[in-house]
This record gives structure tokens, C-alpha cells and sequence, in this order.
């Protein structure tokens, strides 16, 4: 068997977007965070600190409410993201995109999709004004909060009033697990992966595309 | 898969304590369970959900 470095990017599941018509085509969504190999430098963080060392981000110990993210080049009203995640013993993992530059501290308005071991379920959730809701979960499908985890792959999908939650275990295709309508958010500017800290790891491919 | 309004439980400061559906204790009908499934659809308000969930 030959090695083949181009076939990596399956992982990023391309070719499943173009079928759903969320990539490619008229979409005009173009790439806007490109971290095949390796993950760049974070624009900002709070709560406890990724260390990135080449196709891994990995927390610290301490347990405390964290992301870390990129500032997007401009508003954007349709994003997709895909990332890979083991969350080691976080309480949950995940991604979700802001409706502003990165905040200072906690997060006060964006749509985020989490594995929430310690929840027992799938979850979409969003913050308005600081406050966080639950919009949607499913205990029937979602990666645990502990170390003997596989690494699985989650996607989030937000354009006006739709939000779309897909999920990747082992080798099986991207799955939809979660989809909403929620009114309250439709434009971005800024991307994060959401973690506990507790050894959360999150790994390339990690990807967004948008259109304005 | 049946839809119901449910008080909200949480105080939305955190993951652990974020708001979402009491289906379990308090007024509004709680199912004395909570679905595997559910997912918000639409008329909330500062103190109830309505949801569709899958039942038991």
C-alpha cells in the first residue's frame, strides 16, 4: 500500500458538503480557517490554555469553562466548521461561532454544537446577552467524557434561522444529528472551539468556510 | 414525537447549568422523564420552552 497525503483531506468531508448543497456550487462559501496539518496561533482564549503542538491543541489540566478561537476576516452570514475532538476527561467539546469579534471573557452571543460527555448527550446551544440555552440535545449518539474515547470528528452549520449539528466516529461518514431553526443570531465574525479544559484535545483538519 | 411547553430549569451562566426544559418537576405538565431527544421549536419565552421531544 502507497501512502497518499491527499487523501487526508477525505477527513475533512468535502465531498459529503457539496452533496448536501453546503458546500461548492453557488454558495460561495470559501475557506476561512485552513488548519490542515497544523493548527495556527489562536487569535484569543479564556479559562484554561490550548497548547498547540503541530496537528494538536491540547488544554491544560485546570477545569474551568475555556475556548479559544480565530476572528473571522468579516461578518459572515453562512459558516460551516468541522474539527476532530477527544475530550479526555473535559466535560464537554466542541465548536460554535460568535456574532462578534472575539469577547474579552465569557461568550455572550453565538450558536455552539458540543459533545457533552458529562451532559450524556449531543447538544446545540446558544448564548444570547450571556445567557445559556439549550436548544436541542440527543442522549442517543455522542462522544464521552473519558480517556478510552475515540477521537470523532463534529461539525456546525449556521445560516439565517437554520442551524445544523453533524458528527463523525471512526471511519463513517459525517451524520446529521441535530438541526434547529432558532431565530435569535444571523451573522458572525469570529469562530471558537469550546472546551473544560481536563486534557481536551482538538485536532486537524479543523476548517471553517462562510459567505458574506 | 410530540410537542409540549415545559417550564425552563437553570440559570444559563454555564454548560452544567444552562437554561433548558424542566421536563421533570415543577407546573406546565412535566413528563416525569426526560426524552433522549428533544429540540427547540420556536415561542419561547423568559420562562418556558416549547419543544418537540421523542416520548418514552
Amino acid at each position: 500500500m502507497s501512502y497518499a497525503p491527499s487523501t487526508f483531506h477525505a477527513g475533512t468531508g468535502t465531498a459529503y458538503w457539496e452533496s448536501l448543497g453546503l458546500l461548492g456550487g453557488s454558495t460561495g462559501m470559501a475557506p476561512l480557517v485552513t488548519a490542515r496539518y497544523t493548527i495556527p496561533a489562536f487569535d484569543d482564549s479564556d479559562g484554561t490554555a490550548l497548547t498547540i503542538t503541530d496537528s494538536v491543541a491540547k488544554s491544560a489540566v485546570g477545569a474551568e469553562a475555556s475556548w479559544a478561537g480565530w476572528d473571522l476576516s468579516a461578518s459572515k452570514t453562512k459558516l460551516l466548521a468541522i474539527a476532530y475532538v477527544h475530550s479526555s476527561t473535559s466535560n464537554y467539546i466542541g465548536v460554535g461561532f460568535n456574532v462578534s469579534t472575539l469577547p474579552a471573557t465569557t461568550l455572550v452571543d453565538s450558536y455552539e454544537a458540543t459533545f457533552d460527555g458529562a451532559g450524556g448527550h449531543s447538544e446545540l446551544a446558544k448564548y444570547v446577552s450571556g445567557g445559556l440555552t439549550a436548544i436541542q440535545t440527543d442522549d442517543t449518539i455522542y462522544q464521552n467524557d473519558v480517556v478510552t474515547s475515540a477521537v470523532w470528528g463534529i461539525a456546525l452549520y449556521v445560516e439565517d434561522d437554520i442551524q445544523k449539528v453533524f458528527i463523525k466516529s471512526g471511519t463513517a461518514n459525517w451524520l446529521q444529528v441535530l438541526a434547529d431553526t432558532d431565530p435569535d443570531h444571523d451573522s458572525f465574525q469570529s469562530f471558537y472551539l469550546r472546551h473544560y479544559g481536563e486534557s481536551a484535545r482538538f485536532i486537524t483538519p479543523i476548517m471553517v468556510w462562510g459567505a458574506a | 414525537m410530540e410537542i409540549g411547553t415545559f417550564q425552563k430549569q437553570g440559570d444559563g451562566l454555564s454548560q452544567e447549568t444552562a437554561f433548558r426544559p424542566d421536563f421533570e418537576t415543577g407546573p406546565g405538565g412535566p413528563l416525569g422523564y426526560t426524552p433522549v431527544m428533544w429540540e427547540s421549536v420556536g415561542g419561547e419565552t423568559a420562562t418556558t420552552m416549547t419543544v418537540r421531544y421523542q416520548t418514552q
